[in-house]
């Protein structure tokens, strides 16, 4: 990740929410914008590296998003392009889709929210782990489940920066470190336990 | 080895009956990017500054620069296993080190952890490694001397206990020596040495190590390494360390004396840090706060008041120049900062005046407060006669004639010289050094040949101990110089004289140029 991107990303972010606040219609917006990168250029990158490459002017990126995008993407999202395109700015479109994302999540209080689990976990849990997510952080968790067999069991739960880890495999982690340092405290405090113990 | 399987067992009957209660709670963030002792984080929102962080493999570091979108940290540790993508802790803690006791003869690195294969450190206490200095209200102004054991220091640029003087000279003029004399010299006395090694060869710091547990020094004494090889991050909180470490006994009331070995080495890392970090150069390419790293550092060497229970810290700073380029940036910061320098110069060293202390522009700024009364009578005026003794000299080297009082002005001069002139890691009594300046300022060694001197002073003292030992007795209880002492160490001189021009003239040949074997190892 770089830093300075998504710094970039943010501002733009910023400027085409409020458009899209204009409009009406920002829920459909962001929407659009999101697919565009999910849909369309996770499934034609070579799109993708036109529109980000250096070698393509504006003036043949404005022909091509025409194009391919005007009977389908709303007027704003395709001016939205067209003015990173202006800027020079299409190769972090990525980023600054992810920043629209968590912009709008914010402003309709919805919170992002990681999810690990040791195994799949079924729909009445899922409903039953936003019911608690909601009540614990006061906004709507949007979850994000992720399968992680290494956890053995339990669960890890992660907002914004703050971990909540309630797996098995910290558990033992823990209790493997405190073992330790009991084994060296049993060490400091009574070495000749341990010395005799070798010579006999 | 024998381990308890019922302890294992116990620690994990415990986990499992907590096992519903307990979720572990943390601040995270993700590594961006890694290297030459810094990481720049992402995430850690809540992160404080200066706070505590924990990598993946244990690996400690601090958070140094918090930005709109990333921290900044310097890595307290081996750097080599992080990498990108790791999640970084925050702890909600401020770096601490050990202190105690227990740390008294070890040799540890700057976060604690012995270096000496001697076993794990044992203590429980911990102090915070930066702290705010103690404010004017908790200090009183230095009023007990800190022997240094060298005739030189002790007499014209006394040092006091809760003072900072700086040892400054280029390289090779004896810094070291200076500061081991110190810790040395207070084998009696009940202060505590500590020596901070930053950047220093990790030979050289195994030489100062052996040396000081040969006399003996390292069973009051702890060293704080961190050497050339050791990551710039830990060569520039070392000195914070020690300081941490050497505050737990002046705030109980105890004495203590630290040394920095060296600040220009630990600007250095602080520099490198700093530009890594991206923080602006400014002159030398330090960063703009290079100043305050220096000043809050040693402003924590103080005496606190009788309140407080009185406990002292003494800072020994070394500053290393270049071409005796005392102006430089570094150099005057901490001249600035301290209470006084300790000049040494490379042409008096290699003209065998050791220590090679310039007298002229060596200076104590707590001067006589810091000296017994005793040694402030005879030394009184000893720094400006010597000072101007150099500059005599620096003209009769023209060859004109000298009137006799010019010559006998010379000629005291250098006797002096040769009395102030003093080995290596044999320091000496206060008493000691009150009785040979008392004798040479007096002109008792005015006919004495210059290459006689040492051989005269040695006899003088081993003199006064063993047949006048009363003498030194009254001078250590009195610690001054009444009428009636001097009369008693005039008396003594005297009869002293007499035995020796006695042994002198026994032996065949009287002059120092057939007898040049001992005159050079005496010399």
């Amino acid at each position: 990740m770089d830093v300075v991107e998504e710094q970039i990303a943010q501002v733009y972010a910023q400027a085409f929410l409020g458009v899209a606040n204009q409009s009406g219609d920002a829920a459909g917006l962001v929407e659009q914008l999101v697919s565009l990168v999910h849909d369309v250029m996770d499934r034609f990158p070579e799109l993708e590296q036109a529109l980000a490459s250096l070698l393509v002017g504006h003036a043949e990126k404005e022909k091509l998003l025409d194009r391919v995008l005007r009977n389908m993407a709303a007027p704003q999202v395709l001016n939205f392009l067209k003015v990173l395109s202006a800027h020079g700015r299409l190769e972090i479109l990525r980023a600054v889709v992810r920043s629209v994302q968590s912009q709008y999540s914010k402003q309709v209080g919805k919170v992002e929210v990681d999810l690990q689990t040791a195994s799949d976990i079924d729909d009445a849990l899922t409903s039953e782990f936003v019911q608690v997510l909601r009540d614990s952080i006061g906004a709507e968790p949007e979850l994000r489940i992720r399968i992680d067999p290494s956890l053995i069991a339990g669960f890890v739960v992660k907002v914004g920066d703050t971990v909540y880890d309630g797996s098995v495999k910290t558990r033992f982690e823990h209790a493997r470190k405190a073992m330790v340092a009991r084994a060296i405290e049993g060490i400091e405090t009574h070495p000749e336990s341990f010395f005799n113990g070798e010579s006999r | 080895m024998k381990f308890n399987s019922d302890e294992i067992a116990s620690v994990i009957q415990q986990e499992i009956a907590q096992y519903g209660s307990q979720i572990d709670v943390r601040e995270v963030g993700r590594v961006l990017e890694v290297g030459d002792g810094i990481a720049r984080v992402y995430g850690l929102s809540g992160v404080m500054a200066n706070e505590m962080v924990e990598f993946p493999d244990g690996t400690i570091g601090l958070a140094f620069n918090l930005e709109e979108n990333s921290v900044g940290i310097i890595i307290l540790g081996d750097y080599v296993e992080i990498t990108e993508g790791d999640e970084v802790r925050s702890t909600g803690r401020l770096l601490s080190v050990p202190v105690g006791d227990e740390l008294l003869g070890r040799v540890v690195d700057p976060l604690g952890n012995p270096l000496d294969g001697k076993g794990p450190i044992v203590t429980s206490q911990r102090r915070p490694m930066e702290v705010i200095a103690t404010g004017v209200a908790e200090r009183q102004p230095v009023c007990e001397p800190l022997q240094s054991g060298i005739k030189a220091v002790d007499s014209m640029t006394p040092i006091g206990r809760g003072q900072r003087e700086l040892i400054i000279g280029d390289r090779k003029t004896g810094k070291t020596a200076v500061a081991i004399d110190a810790i040395i010299n207070q084998r009696d006395s009940d202060v505590k040495c500590f020596y901070v090694a930053v950047g220093q060869k990790e030979s050289t710091v195994a030489g100062v190590v052996e040396k000081l547990r040969e006399v003996g020094a390292m069973d009051y004494t702890t060293v704080i390494v961190s050497g050339a090889s050791d990551p710039a991050p830990l060569q520039y909180v070392a000195a914070y360390a020690g300081t941490a470490m050497a505050e737990h006994y002046m705030f109980n009331s105890n004495h203590a004396l630290i040394v920095y070995d060296d600040l220009s080495k630990q600007a250095v890392a602080y520099r490198q840090l700093s530009l890594l970090m991206r923080r602006p150069p400014g002159r030398e390419a330090f960063p703009g706060d290079v100043f305050y790293c220096h000043s809050r550092l040693l402003e924590r060497s103080a005496k606190l008041s009788d309140e407080l229970g009185g406990g002292s810290l003494t800072a020994l700073p070394i500053i290393e120049t270049l071409e005796g380029e005392v102006s430089a940036y570094i150099p005057t910061n901490v001249i600035s900062i301290t209470d006084g320098q300790i000049y040494l110069q490379p042409d008096l060293f290699f003209a065998g005046v050791k220590p090679a202390m310039n007298a002229g522009i060596s200076v104590s700024r707590v001067g006589g407060a810091a000296q017994i009364k005793a040694m402030k009578k005879v030394a009184g005026g000893l720094r400006l006669d010597l000072a101007s003794f150099r500059e005599l000299e620096a003209f009769a080297q023209l060859g004109t004639d000298l009137d006799a009082a010019t010559q006998a002005r010379l000629d005291r001069g250098y006797r002096m010289v040769e009395i102030l002139k003093q080995g290596q890691y044999v320091p000496m009594q206060v008493v000691d050094q009150v009785l040979i300046i008392y004798a040479a300022s007096g002109g008792h060694l005015d006919q004495v040949p210059i290459p006689e001197v040492k051989a005269w002073e040695e006899k003088f003292l081993t003199f006064m101990r063993d047949q006048k030992p009363e003498v030194r007795d009254a001078i250590h209880e009195k610690q001054d110089l009444d009428d009636e002492l001097t009369t008693e160490i005039d008396a003594s001189i005297a009869e002293f004289k007499m035995q020796y021009e006695g042994s002198s003239a026994t032996q065949p040949v009287g002059c120092w140029f057939w007898d040049w074997p001992n005159w050079w190892s005496g010399g």
